[in-house]
């Protein structure tokens, strides 16, 4: 693109160039040769013409004879013009009938031809001069006549002089042809210097604009031109190409606490690090603050996780910043073209996407999945449609129990959500509720939830049935200031004490704003509903936190329950959990229990409460009914369990 | 010493001509240029283009990165 322009410039300054110069060197050739004619010819002959004159004038006044030739030479000599002399070959006296005074003077002619010449014939005729043409030379007479006398005096002198004026001709023809080619020269050379200068300014500048002035990398801007060149070569040649974007974390801290200079010390030395991972069709951009792009073209999908692996080693090594070897902590996200995108925009909002993921999640590489995408076609439409599935009567609640090992009794039952979507079936929470808290309709869900939940807890509760009902509340319900005095609401409404509602919220949702957190749980506890800390033992809660929140119950999450048999670490946790909980007065339950070793540990243990699919998986409202009704035919596939209820029937 | 050709057939036909008349001028006829000083300088120059014209290579093409050898059509932009 440049290129070309410079191109044009380039040519054009040449034929401006060109132009200017030929004209002036005509110009100067033509005048020179105006010069060189002028003085060959017309001066010199107005020259001599009045020196002829002069001199007849002085020879009337001299005895023209033979006697008296000193006079005569004194005469014809004259200082005045001895520049002429180079033109004048002779200068000779005749009387009117052609004999010539002194002979010598013709004789002394250089030229043969006209020292044998008839000059009677000139000097008796009409004309007053003429040209001798001798042998392809010129010569030129005058003649005047001598005032007074019959004489006659008569000028033969060099014409159209060959040697002067075709030197100076030719002198000047040839020096001008020089000049010509000497400055077309200059001005090419000249040309190309100024658009040489010019296009490395503009290159230069182009290199400020797509470049990263700390590290030398390229910017994100040439990434995406990059980007979309590569697509084209993959494209055309079915190759992958793997996008990875890496942030540091914790990065903000360094710079904080070092310095700004060692944390631009510490960029460089990142990039220093991820450049010595490359191959020679691989590149590293900066992305700007603390992020990087590295664009690796592979021939086989699985190349990617090779490359992977060598970033995280790389990036595993501490980094020396001042003397302080610093741990280097990323999150990056991958994502492939052309698996995971087609174009070069959708490719870096991918790996965008994965790299916010794993930052999210605390992990060091994520690699993109449509399902994770908050912002892909279809989760735009599954979040549309979930706003609808409520009126639309595609939500249903499934119902878990919970059994209390010491009585062998079914206290609690844990509600949890469930879409069955008209085209895609029943789409698993873990798809769902994402995208809800997403795009903010984790609420409505929360409290439609309640609302069922709740009802059917009094409904149980009016048929003679006592057993708690818990539902599952998500981090983004914490900023909920009103959700304490709503949920008070609907429990008048359907008349369930507060205390039979238990609210699960998992650990790390608490620990990711433990203020709100307690002081929202406070507010919960004092209306009397029961809170359980869910999937605990994932997050890092510390034990003196703990002790302030008002819970009453600590789920154990279910890795460790399940891990519980083979792993003696896991079992190890697990025993921990019951001895602290119980030390704070809080019950355990025990989540994931599959079978009935597993149960018999936890029973040794001292665990409260298990709930698994030992006892049963979640069931819609008619099969759990029907479940509880058949208390004594669990004895052979799950453990004996009694229902603690006034009356036994129970009304759908 | 590898010499890059940057003269295309016409360029060097041309240059080649150029030269050998300068140089014809320069050397062997006298009629038309008669001093000594214009001779010289022209038989120089006729020299230098014959040679140019010989090697297909001129060092002021170099130096703008202008090249009539690639490109065919073969007309010299300037002597």
């Amino acid at each position: 693109m440049d290129g070309l322009q410079g191109m044009n410039l380039r040519n054009q300054l040449l034929t401006y160039f060109g132009i200017v110069i030929l004209t002036a060197v005509s110009i100067y050739g033509w005048s020179a040769y105006q010069i060189a004619y002028d003085v060959g010819n017309n001066q010199k002959n107005i020259l001599l013409s009045n020196r002829l004159q002069e001199q007849a004038g002085l020879l009337a006044q001299v005895k023209l004879d033979r006697d008296n030739i000193k006079n005569i030479e004194k005469a014809l000599y004259s200082p005045a013009s001895e520049d002429l002399k180079e033109y004048m070959l002779s200068s000779i006296i005749a009387d009117s009938k052609g004999n010539i005074l002194v002979p010598e003077n013709q004789l002394s002619l250089p030229n043969a031809g006209l020292r044998t010449y008839r000059l009677d014939h000139l000097v008796t005729g009409k004309t007053t001069q003429g040209a001798i043409v001798l042998e392809e030379q010129t010569y030129l007479w005058m003649k005047a006549a001598i005032p007074g006398t019959e004489n006659v005096l008569l000028y033969i002198f060099r014409g159209k002089d060959d040697h002067t004026f075709s030197n100076l001709a030719s002198r000047i023809i040839v020096v001008s042809i020089f000049i010509l080619w000497v400055s077309v020269w200059v001005a090419l050379i000249l040309a190309t210097k100024v658009t040489n200068a010019l296009r490395a300014k503009s290159d230069e500048i182009e290199h400020q604009a797509s470049h990263d002035s700390l590290t030398g990398l390229p910017n994100r801007l040439w990434l995406s031109k990059k980007l979309e060149n590569e697509i084209k070569h993959a494209s055309v040649s079915n190759k992958h190409i793997a996008l990875m974007l890496i942030d540091m974390n914790r990065f903000k801290q360094i710079n904080n606490t070092l310095g700004h200079e060692a944390g631009d010390e510490l960029l460089k030395e990142v990039s220093k690090s991820l450049q010595s991972c490359l191959w020679k069709s691989d590149s590293i951009v900066r992305m700007g603050g603390d992020e990087f792009a590295l664009l690796m073209p592979i021939t086989n999908e699985d190349h990617c996780f090779i490359a992977l692996d060598k970033i995280l080693d790389i990036m595993d090594e501490p980094v020396i910043i001042d003397g302080i070897p610093l741990e280097i902590d990323i999150s990056l996200g991958m994502a492939v073209y052309p698996k995971h995108a087609e174009d070069a925009t959708n490719l870096i909002r991918c790996a965008e996407v994965a790299m916010y993921l794993a930052k999210e999640r605390g992990a060091q590489y994520t690699i993109y999945d449509i399902n994770n995408d908050p912002h892909s076609i279809k989760q735009l439409r599954l979040s549309g449609e979930l706003r609808q599935a409520a009126k639309l009567d595609q939500l249903s609640l499934h119902y878990q129990p919970k059994m209390n090992i010491h009585s062998n009794e079914i206290t609690g039952v844990e509600a949890l959500l469930r879409w069955t979507h008209p085209q895609h079936g029943n789409i698993p929470p873990d798809e769902f509720i994402p995208i809800a808290e997403q795009t903010g309709s984790i609420a409505s869900l929360t409290y439609w939830v309640l609302h069922t939940a709740i009802e059917q807890c009094a409904s149980w509760h009016n048929n003679g049935l006592d057993i708690d009902i818990s539902v599952n509340l998500s981090a983004r319900m914490l900023h909920d200031f009103e959700m304490p005095n709503r949920i008070m609401a609907i429990l008048e409404k359907h008349g369930l004490p507060a205390s039979k509602l238990e609210l699960e919220i998992t650990e790390t949702a608490i620990i990711m704003e433990p203020d709100k957190a307690l002081s929202i749980l406070k507010r919960l506890h004092d209306v009397g509903i029961q809170l359980s800390i869910d999937d605990f033992g994932t997050g890092y809660t510390s034990i003196a936190y703990l002790k302030r929140l008002p819970a009453r119950y600590i789920k154990i999450d279910k890795s460790f329950v399940l891990e519980m048999h083979s792993d003696r670490e896991s079992a190890t946790i697990v025993q921990t959990i019951i001895d602290l909980s119980h030390s704070m007065g809080i019950e355990v339950i025990a989540e994931g229990v599959e079978d009935r070793e597993t149960l018999a540990e936890l029973v040794s243990l001292g665990c409260d409460t298990i709930q698994g699919y030992y006892l049963s998986r979640p069931m819609p409202i008619e099969q759990f009914e029907t479940w509880l009704s058949q208390d004594q035919a669990r004895v052979q596939t799950g453990p004996p369990f009694t229902v603690s209820k006034k009356v036994i029937s129970l009304n759908t | 010493m590898k010499i890059r050709k940057n003269l295309g057939g016409l360029d060097r036909i041309l240059r080649g001509g150029i030269g050998i008349v300068m140089i014809y001028f320069g050397i062997i006829d006298s009629s038309v240029v008669t001093d000594e000083f214009s001779k010289i300088l022209l038989t120089i120059m006729g020299s230098a283009m014959s040679f140019i014209a010989i090697i297909a290579h001129c060092p002021m093409y170099a130096v703008i990165g202008f090249d009539t050898c690639s490109t065919e059509s073969g007309e010299p932009n300037n002597t």
